[in-house]
């Protein structure tokens, strides 16, 4: 019965080793996600023009990072967060950062960034929506 | 990805359920076996059998499920990966993207490849979980049914 010592373990100590699903968390990420993206789009017009919208959208992020913080269990979707609030990473924290250094971003590159940023919230909701209910 | 099934609901299509084909249970829960006096301790080598019979076939559906579904995501992900790459390559050269910005998409992609792995941890975690309370039901199951033909 050696096979049955990883999962008595698990059991006896907690049973589950990761947050089950939160229809809430998925929904601020997501909403996180249309609201960046949207944002990223105005990258054509200059930054000072809409740092409020910036600065109401990265109040969302926040928001949602507050909340998967107060959940147990939820350190591996914590890590994703922190990759895509810093500034110094090339996700929305770090497109901001650009903008905000050139001023102006041209509308092919911006085309291409809303992919990667896309696809950076897309991992965090792919996870969520993978765990149990 | 497709989400797991909700461990509460009574679904004898979950793997965990499938004792029940191998007919192990029927022993205890027999009336004609429960009554003779034999039965009237607990078969402990019949039990251990009956449980790692069904936690293997437990752990080959869920297991053998992720790895499938793991591979082609990764292989998916490592082919947009490929087309963005080359995309952005042709970006540069016709001089649609400068330099910091092609910098930007491919450090972006890097932290992408980051966020998918860390992805993927979390869902072995997850399989992990779906794993440990499938076998915590096959032994109250199995040790319930053997406890009932005691009585």
């Amino acid at each position: 019965m050696k096979w049955l010592a990883i999962p008595t373990a698990l059991f006896l100590i907690g049973c589950q080793t990761i947050s089950n699903y939160d229809a809430e968390a998925y929904k601020q990420v997501t909403a996180c996600k249309a609201e960046v993206l949207n944002v990223m789009s105005k990258a054509i017009t200059p930054y000072a023009d809409n740092s409020a919208e910036i600065e109401r959208v990265s109040l969302t992020v926040a928001k949602a990072y507050e909340y998967d913080m107060g959940r147990t269990l939820n350190s591996t979707t914590i890590q994703m967060w922190d990759i895509i609030r810093d500034p110094n990473r090339s996700t929305s924290a770090g497109f901001f950062r650009l903008w905000k250094a050139k001023g102006t971003l041209s509308p092919g590159f911006i085309k291409q960034a809303k992919l990667v940023v896309g696809a950076a919230y897309d991992q965090l909701s792919g996870l969520e929506s993978g765990k149990l209910r | 990805m497709t989400n797991c099934p909700d461990l509460k609901a009574v679904n004898c299509d979950e793997p965990w359920h499938k004792h029940s084909d191998h007919g192990s249970v029927d022993r205890f829960t027999d009336p004609d076996v429960v009554s003779d006096a034999h039965m009237k301790s607990i078969d402990w080598s019949a039990i251990t059998k009956d449980i790692e019979r069904q936690v293997l076939d437990l752990a080959r559906e869920i297991v053998g499920k992720y790895v499938d579904e793991a591979s082609n995501d990764i292989k998916t992900f490592l082919e947009n990966s490929k087309d963005s790459l080359e995309r952005w390559s042709n970006l540069l050269a016709k001089g649609d993207l400068d330099r910091d910005e092609f910098q930007f998409l491919l450090k972006g992609q890097l932290d992408v490849a980051e966020l998918h792995a860390l992805k993927q941890a979390g869902l072995a975690k997850v399989k992990l979980d779906l794993f440990v309370k499938g076998v915590v039901k096959i032994l109250t199951s199995v040790i319930a049914s053997a406890a009932k033909g005691l009585v």
